[in-house]
């Protein structure tokens, strides 16, 4: 019996999958109280949206550098800790890495530091710099746009701001069911390592590593039809109708309108200074 | 006593070849509470299926004197709730609302209507508190409850749960079986779980091998120990003669 209890998953042992893998819960932080929290989330959007689509076509680092510090104000009013931002932007830091190991060396411009056959050109760098500036200012303005209401009702908004239903759907699947996913993948490789399977770099894990991939994807494949049974047993017929009660104010507005002028004064800078 | 489904001569295959129904006739009447047995493989979510019309074959099912098809089956889909055994599966929207909510919603009741009926179903699963909470945030027992709400809400007048009291500690199990006692209506309770059966149903019919094997009164085809070892099940512990 005590055999056996140690091969099956308790909760525990599940609530111990949960912990170790990062879920990737954005709304993590959307009880809390701020500026961003209490605005309207179809216009927070928009005004969002218009604010990084600026920054991605900022032409200098000077206004990149005033993007970027934008951003960090912004984050500051949404009260999401940095600690958790940064968390969820190590990736992105490992992506922008590589242009600046790649960009100096390979980006012709004035040479800054030459070793032997590799040179370092200047043009590279700000290049890099530029892009870096970009990309993180805006993942860094995700958090005090989606970060600030719970996920669903950012699909409510998009789903008002008439972004196709079909689409909705993919991504409310997606974020609902990708729980279940890493809990299904943990409880699998568990379930392989008590019989005694262990991780190598070598032939006989690739081959188990992807049996079990496969078998994720077949019982994806069998769920996606159970879900479906459940929804057309409840009158679905392929179009996905939900429920808001959003109601805009004279308050939402303004902010809409404090964020644009925001956008519009970054594009100006490289004018201004 | 008025029929609330009747079933002729209906019969499955599975794609792969697999016989999962043969020759099923079967009626049951409004307000009972029927049990459906049988060990694994023996067709009762298949059954269960056909009853909301998710699947179809050979065979003809009818659902208080209407017709099993395409032209009825919205309107069959409203009187007959199914519970999946897996909650996960039932729990598909972002919040306890909108999956309590989705059902009168592609039923195009109004917006007030669709409040009353989320309120309603969730208060008579105890879960009234929750109507905010992200769904996959509930605990197994919690996303039942409302897996449960997520049918009522379409004010079902047969209810089917697939395997209803599986994975559930025996608290929740209890409050599950307490819920169930005080819902009105037909009911149809496939599994394994006999005890809740004993409990909850007045007629049992066991399947095997797509066949109907039995259909009786719960305590006697229960009691029956020579049925229950042939067709893989056994005597409830409570009946079982000391």
């Amino acid at each position: 019996m005590a055999l056996w209890g140690s091969f099956c998953i308790s909760l525990a042992e599940k609530e111990k999958i949960r912990k170790k893998v990062h879920l990737p819960e954005i709304d993590k932080y959307a009880h809390l109280k701020s500026v961003f929290h209490s605005w309207d989330p179809r216009i927070k959007l928009i005004s969002f949206s218009f604010l990084i689509l600026s920054i991605a076509f900022l032409p200098d680092v000077l206004s990149a550098s005033a993007g970027f510090v934008l951003a960090i104000v912004l984050v500051f009013l949404s009260r999401i800790p940095f600690s958790f931002v940064l968390k969820n932007l190590r990736w992105v830091a490992v992506f922008i890495l590589l242009f600046f190991i790649i960009m100096p060396l390979t980006v012709p411009g004035k040479i800054l530091v030459r070793l032997s056959f590799v040179s370092i050109s200047q043009e590279g760098l700000r290049l890099a710099s530029l892009i870096a500036l970009r990309a993180i200012s805006i993942c860094m303005l995700i958090f005090p746009m989606i970060g600030t209401m719970r996920f669903h009702k950012t699909l409510k908004a998009l789903s008002r701001l008439r972004v196709p239903n079909k689409l909705i759907q993919m991504i409310m699947f997606a974020y609902r069911y990708i729980f279940i996913f890493i809990e299904e993948s943990g409880k699998m490789f568990i379930a392989a390592r008590a019989r005694l399977f262990k991780k190598r770099t070598d032939v006989s894990t690739l081959r188990v590593t992807s049996n079990l991939i496969s078998m994720l994807f077949i019982r994806g494949f069998e769920r996606t039809q159970c879900i479906y049974n459940a929804m057309a047993s409840r009158g679905y017929k392929g179009n996905l109708e939900i429920l808001d009660e959003f109601k805009l104010c004279g308050e939402d507005f303004l902010k809409a309108g404090l964020i644009i002028l925001a956008a519009v004064m970054l594009n100006l800078t490289r004018f201004i200074l | 006593m008025k029929e609330a489904i009747k079933i002729n001569n209906l019969e499955y295959t599975y794609p792969d070849g697999t016989r999962a129904l043969e020759g099923i006739n079967l009626n049951i009447f409004e307000g009972e509470s029927v049990g459906l047995l049988g060990p694994n493989g023996a067709g009762k979510s298949t059954l269960l299926l056909h009853l909301n019309g998710i699947l179809k074959q050979k065979g003809k099912v009818e659902v208080f004197g209407l017709n099993l098809d395409n032209g009825n089956l919205d309107k069959i889909r409203s009187k007959v709730g199914f519970v999946f055994q897996d909650p996960e599966n039932q729990l598909f929207m972002p919040t306890v609302f909108d999956d309590v909510a989705f059902g009168p919603i592609n039923m195009k009741k109004t917006l007030e209507e669709i409040k009353a009926s989320v309120n309603e179903a969730l208060r008579e699963v105890d879960m009234l508190d929750s109507i905010t909470r992200i769904s996959h945030h509930l605990s197994f027992g919690e996303k039942k409850r409302v897996s449960i709400a997520t049918v009522l809400s379409m004010k079902p007048e047969i209810l089917l749960l697939d395997e209803p009291s599986a994975n559930l500690d025996p608290a929740a199990r209890r409050h599950l079986i307490d819920l169930l006692k005080k819902l009105p209506g037909t009911k149809i309770i496939a599994g394994h779980d006999l005890e809740l059966i004993l409990e909850l149903c007045s007629r049992v019919v066991v399947l095997d091998k797509g066949r109907i094997v039995a259909d009786g009164k719960t305590e006697e085809i229960l009691s029956n120990s020579s049925l229950m070892k042939l067709h893989s099940l056994e005597v409830p512990l409570s009946l079982r003669k000391r």
